[in-house]
């Protein structure tokens, strides 16, 4: 008898790679369709991730919409479960009390990792908006609250936060928000799917990184990328 | 070594990740047997690091590491100090293991300072764990996300170090990190374990095949490493009849080099490479298990 015929082995739960899609759906997205673009895009980020044997076992993923009111469209789930919403665009842009619902799904998600024993990696906050944050001044009580708690987040290493202006976004207000390493990234106009099927390799990659392994991203700004270097 | 009562085996093998990217085994594993003079009786040292995937030289770090460490700590156990007492017999464990893991991140660094190819520190970046065992003690430590596993004479089985806590699967601090000293598990002094039976070191490639989570908290997975033992003790017996014990391949072990008799490294090295382990990792894999009886 071989060692590998007497042993047993554990299967061990796949790790998971928790991402938050944290989306504007205010009433602006309707110009253009940027609402039917994003979610053709989140529908193609499902099909990309479900075309990979290690991403599609390993990335979750939710929604958190903000226009009318900040809702959860979609809670955590793994990609083989998620069911893209059809979101409709509608009232404002409450981005304040969307960063923060984004936060408390993802602590929310690692304690259940924790419970469960399962490995993860280090969650991302994907935000998309085409506008400016109408639930917050800059210098108010809930300005300062949500740019700490990105900033101390990404600092103390809690999430990754991308943020993405699409149109008419505020990208001043938008790099005050992001993290100071992470300039925000203008969406270069009908460049939804692009930008989806960036995410999805993305995630690709890092849910199949090992310890200490480096994620090279692929620069979003290349001839062939989604994003233009906002000038602010 | 001949007649010894310690036996160690052990193979690093390249993950399937590495063979499809072209990439060497970045994992090492160094061990040595050896006489701690007269009447002092084995001491063995069991050395295996892990290089860092985004280390662009990890492999040679890793080299570097494993045979910095078990070259100090060998040291402090066959230096004679005075009347009959050796460096070890007066020096705390903890002295011993920082001392073993301080010379390894110093010649990690010096290898870096000489290098002629632009080769920096961080190109060598690396994890260790580090086992000795003497006077039926062991003592151990690691930097890192592998983890060390022990069998008792009471029929125990535990965790003797645990991985370094990281909050997420793809972090790890390498002993080429200036926060090494507090990223350290340590099983030393009061808390080493005695009555050991057998021990295994391996590296992360290997921790989710053999260990479970219960609780948040990592335990042995039983049914892997009761029968890995029991095969190992049971080759160890057999040697025992002959007098020999096993070479390492992988190690160099310059003391056990003479003893190709026994293919336990062979077999540990099949285990990790087949498709039972690869189903769970594709990382470079490593494992040594050591059998230690009473003289």
């Amino acid at each position: 008898m071989t060692l590998e015929e007497i042993v047993e082995i554990s299967y061990p739960q796949q790790p998971h790679c928790p991402t938050v899609l944290l989306l504007d759906i205010s009433g602006s997205m309707i110009v253009g369709d940027k609402i039917g673009q994003l979610n053709d895009g989140i529908r193609a980020f499902k099909e990309e991730i479900e075309k990979d044997e290690l991403a599609r076992k390993r990335v979750d993923l939710a929604v958190v919409t903000f226009g009318q009111k900040v809702d959860v469209a979609h809670d955590f789930s793994s990609i083989e479960d998620f069911e893209p919403p059809t979101l409709e665009a509608d009232g404002l842009t409450p981005l304040g009390g969307a960063i923060k619902k984004a936060s408390e799904l993802i602590e929310k998600r690692k304690d259940e990792y924790k419970k469960e024993g399962i490995d993860y990696y280090r969650p991302w906050i994907f935000l998309i908006t085409d506008g400016e944050p109408t639930d917050m001044n800059e210098g108010d009580e809930l300005w300062n609250e949500v740019v700490t708690l990105i900033h101390d987040g990404e600092k103390s290493g809690k999430f990754l936060f991308f943020a993405v202006g699409v149109d008419e976004a505020d990208m001043d207000t938008l790099a005050k928000i992001s993290p100071q390493h992470r300039t925000p990234i203008k969406l270069k106009e009908n460049h939804f799917n692009e930008m989806f099927l960036w995410l999805s390799r993305s995630q690709t990659k890092v849910s199949a990184s090992k310890p200490g392994e480096t994620v090279v991203l692929e620069d979003p700004f290349g001839l062939m990328g989604w994003g233009e270097i906002p000038s602010i | 070594m001949k007649g010894s009562p310690i036996s160690v085996y052990c193979a690093s093998v390249r993950g399937q990740s590495h063979i499809k990217s072209g990439k060497p085994c970045q994992d090492r594993c160094y061990f040595e047997i050896f006489g701690c003079g007269k009447g002092k009786g084995d001491a063995a040292v069991i050395a295996v690091a892990d290089g860092l995937g985004s280390a662009s030289h990890s492999e040679i770090g890793a080299d570097i590491a494993v045979h910095a460490a078990a070259a100090e700590i060998k040291r402090y156990l066959t230096t004679d100090f005075e009347d009959g007492l050796t460096l070890a017999e007066i020096t705390s464990d903890e002295t011993i293991l920082l001392d073993a893991f301080t010379a390894a991140a110093e010649a990690i660094e010096k290898y870096a300072e000489d290098a002629a190819n632009g080769v920096v520190k961080k190109d060598l970046a690396c994890t260790l764990a580090l086992l000795f065992y003497f006077g039926g003690k062991a003592t151990a430590a690691q930097v890192g996300d592998g983890a060390i596993v022990g069998a008792f004479s009471d029929g125990r089985m535990e965790i003797i170090v645990k991985p370094v806590d990281s909050e997420y699967i793809n972090e790890v601090t390498p002993i080429t990190s200036p926060d090494w000293k507090s990223r350290m598990n340590m099983t030393a002094g009061a808390s080493a374990p005695v009555g050991l039976v057998n021990a295994a070191v391996f590296t992360d490639g290997c921790i989710g095949a053999v260990t479970v989570k219960k609780d948040g908290n990592i335990e042995p997975f039983e049914g892997f490493f009761r029968p890995l033992f029991d095969y190992f003790n049971s080759k160890n017996r057999e040697n025992g009849e002959t007098g020999e014990s096993d070479g390492s391949e992988n190690g160099e072990n310059g003391e056990n080099d003479d003893n190709k008799g026994n293919n336990g490294n062979r077999d540990i090295a099949g285990l990790l490479s087949s498709e039972k382990m690869c189903s769970v990792s594709d990382d470079d894999k490593t494992l040594a298990v050591a059998c230690f009886k009473e003289e």
